[in-house]
């Protein structure tokens, strides 16, 4: 408002500034012409239409009635007022009324031309303003959106990774299925002290077999007498230990060595094998949702642990390769031997694949077995992947073959997956010191139904399959 | 057509390859928004292998992520730094690099500002301080505890960002939240006397807040029987708790 009233104030000041430099030239200069009235233009007229067109119709009007005042005063001093008076009503009124016509007409168009500015100037404030308003939703929205995403994205408690975590747990080593259990753990209770203890029949103690978070001075105790520790107990009850335990129960509070927030007996099929301990976790994280997925994570694991302790004892390290630290074919016949009598008691079913690289001596020669080697590791990682971590392989016979031991998988199913493996062998680019090579590879399989036949039989079908593409 | 039949449809569409380059044929009617969805937004949790290293690399390229999701990144990255391929390898470390620079560009910038008020002002103990102060403690917090694997690395940090706590108790109260830090990171360094010590003096009004750090404490110092006697305090602050607070207090009054 005070800024509109001193535009008001401006444009008066300078109209009445015009006004009266026009007045002092044409008394100063012009006397002898009064009110410029003699003469094809008059600056009056001129700047009367001048200020309605640039300031509009009142200052117009205004300046007009002022102008008029002017031209009515009588610079010559012999003149008479009257009769000049009359000389310029009965001469000038025709100009004057042109004039104020003029006046009018212009004012309107400078008037409406402003309303027309105004109106698109209202229009695009309001669209400036619409528009830092959505720019201002843009980013807010923005941040939800990053913020729910991250919420997404950093879920590492949900149901797919704890499916993939125990998909991981089958190995071929029981110290990495037990690491990776631990690390399952830590992953869903933020434990940050843990172990595995297993049962020793011979000393009739628990043995510490797998942590972490443990310090030097923990390994001072780590063999447990079974009657006086809550590991013991859990194992020789089987049944599972909470914290809170210990203000209910007086026989674990004497056993308690603060050691044990979560303890849980991890039993095989048939027998107790040991126990998971959790030793330290966050306040936040003990109750009633992780003890649950701790029991289930046990469970769970239990099979993928029997499956390595049952790998490893018939494994004997000595007779693993140099190059692969792959099981030798010995010990992939007694494994199947197992198998079969496993499979039948329990009505289960299994496949053996059979791999034979067709040019592996060439590859030998010029690269070294180590780098072919290395090269056949990268294949049975793929074919790993392919099965889902189910399968496990050992040496064949002669140096060029594989052998694959794929639990519960039919004849339909095994076909299946060794067409795809040739898909895998002749879609890679197969490379040792960056030369690009061609993998010739031949596949055979032999899957074990319900019916009981040997180890040896249920090879021969496999290699007979082998020889037959080889003809 | 559903906006999702677009990708099921075997035709020569144009398919972006960005979230840009997909806003941008968006905005001019070349695709459906959900495209744009599509390329901007991943369900994938992080953490599952095989791990998505152009997912990975595109939440990386935010700078400003929260500690949980750095955190989790860090921890893909430790895996990835031992992987066979070399740039993939080499990615994660410079990864680590970012993340890790990111927070020194932050305290960098905090510690100057926090020098120059200091040397305009040598008397200056206002509230802009205090706030720096505050601040520079968190950061060093959270670097601390991206660092949870390097023990010496993570003291340090923890050590760091408890002397700016220090510079702010010698002076006001601390805030819940800055009380909730300084008690984690007493607990941290296994120093579970001074934890209740810094709670008892800080925070007097014996509310929710003060007997859930309170029960923190006791459980890491496996004082069990206390923790248990603070759960029963707490049942009568149940207005206070959280879902997941009074849960976990349900659980140990034998739900």
């Amino acid at each position: 408002m005070k800024q509109k009233n001193r535009n008001h104030f401006r444009i008066s000041l300078e109209i009445l500034a015009f006004l009266l430099a026009v007045f002092l030239i044409n008394f100063f200069f012009f006397s002898e012409n009064p009110g410029f009235l003699n003469g094809p233009l008059n600056p009056y007229t001129a700047l009367t239409l001048l200020i309605a067109a640039y300031y509009g119709k009142l200052y117009g009007f205004s300046t007009f009635v002022l102008t008029i005042i002017l031209i009515m005063v009588p610079i010559n001093k012999d003149m008479n007022i009257l009769e000049y008076w009359i000389f310029i009503w009965s001469d000038q009124y025709i100009k004057i009324a042109v004039n104020l016509i003029g006046v009018y007409v212009l004012g309107m168009i400078r008037d409406s031309y402003i309303l027309r500015i105004n109106h698109y100037k209202s229009i695009t404030k309001k669209e400036v303003f619409e528009k830092f308003k959505y720019k201002n939703e843009v980013e807010a929205l923005s941040a939800v959106n990053n913020e729910l995403e991250e919420r997404v994205l950093r879920q590492n408690e949900s149901v797919t990774s704890l499916y993939t975590q125990i998909k991981a747990l089958h190995t071929q080593s029981l110290t990495e299925t037990l690491n990776i259990l631990l690390s399952t753990v830590n992953k869903f209770s933020w434990a940050e002290k843990a172990s595995i203890w297993r049962f020793d029949p011979n000393s009739n103690s628990l043995v510490m077999i797998a942590n972490f978070g443990w310090e030097a001075n923990d390994f001072e105790n780590s063999i447990l007498d079974m009657d006086d520790s809550i590991e013991g107990w859990c194992f020789r009850n089987n049944l599972k230990f909470s914290v809170r335990m210990l203000l209910e129960y007086d026989n674990l509070l004497k056993m308690d060595k603060k050691r044990n927030i979560f303890t849980f007996p991890i039993n095989f099929s048939s027998t107790s094998w040991g126990v998971l301990n959790i030793e330290d976790m966050p306040f936040t994280k003990y109750n009633l949702y992780v003890e649950k997925i701790l029991s289930i994570l046990v469970d769970l694991a239990s099979p993928e642990i029997e499956r390595a302790v049952e790998y490893e004892s018939i494994i004997a390290y000595e007779e693993i390769n140099q190059f692969t630290g792959l099981p030798s074919y010995k010990q992939f016949h007694s494994m199947i031997g197992i198998n079969i009598s496993k499979a039948v008691k329990g009505n289960k079913t299994f496949s053996v694949i059979l791999l034979e690289i067709m040019n592996f001596s060439s590859f030998v020669k010029d690269f070294g077995e180590e780098k072919t080697y290395k090269m056949i590791l990268s294949l049975l990682d793929k074919l790993n992947i392919l099965s889902n971590n189910k399968i496990d392989y050992f040496h064949y016979k002669e140096t060029n073959q594989l052998a694959i031991y794929y639990p519960d998988i039919d004849y339909d199913g095994v076909s299946l997956y060794c067409l795809e493996t040739l898909g895998i062998i002749n879609n890679t680019e197969w490379k040792i010191n960056d030369q690009l090579l061609a993998l010739d590879a031949i596949v055979g399989y032999s899957s074990f139904g319900h019916q009981e036949i040997s180890a040896d039989e249920l090879l021969s079908v496999a290699e007979n399959l082998l020889e037959m593409q080889k003809v | 057509m559903d906006d999702y039949a677009f990708f099921r449809e075997k035709s020569d569409h144009f398919m972006p390859k960005t979230p840009i380059a997909a806003l941008r044929a968006y905005e001019h009617n070349f695709v459906p928004i959900s495209v744009f969805t599509n390329k901007s937004n991943s369900t994938k949790p992080l953490d599952e292998e095989p791990y998505d290293i152009d997912e990975i690399e595109r939440l990386l390229s935010r700078k400003n992520l929260g500690l949980q999701t750095n955190i989790i990144l860090i921890e893909i990255f430790e895996k990835l730094i031992f992987s066979e391929d070399q740039e993939i390898a080499l990615f994660a470390a410079e990864s680590i690099n970012i993340i890790e620079n990111r927070y020194n560009k932050q305290i960098q910038k905090l510690k100057e500002e926090l020098k120059e008020e200091k040397e305009e002002n040598e008397d200056a103990d206002g509230d802009s301080a205090f706030e720096k102060n505050s601040q520079l403690g968190s950061l060093f917090y959270e670097l601390a505890i991206l660092n949870r694997k390097r023990d010496a690395i993570k003291k340090f940090f923890m050590k760091e960002s408890y002397s700016y706590y220090s510079e702010i108790r010698k002076v006001r109260k601390l805030s819940d939240k800055e009380l909730n830090i300084v008690v984690r990171i007493l607990l941290e360094l296994k120093l579970y006397l001074n934890a209740t010590e810094v709670l008892e003096k800080s925070h007097s009004e014996k509310n929710a807040f003060y007997l859930m750090l309170k029960a923190e404490i006791e459980f890491a110092r496996k004082e069990y029987v206390k923790v248990k006697e603070i759960c029963t305090q707490l049942t009568e602050h149940i207005d206070e708790l959280t879902e997941k607070e009074f849960v976990m207090i349900s659980f140990w009054m034998g739900a």
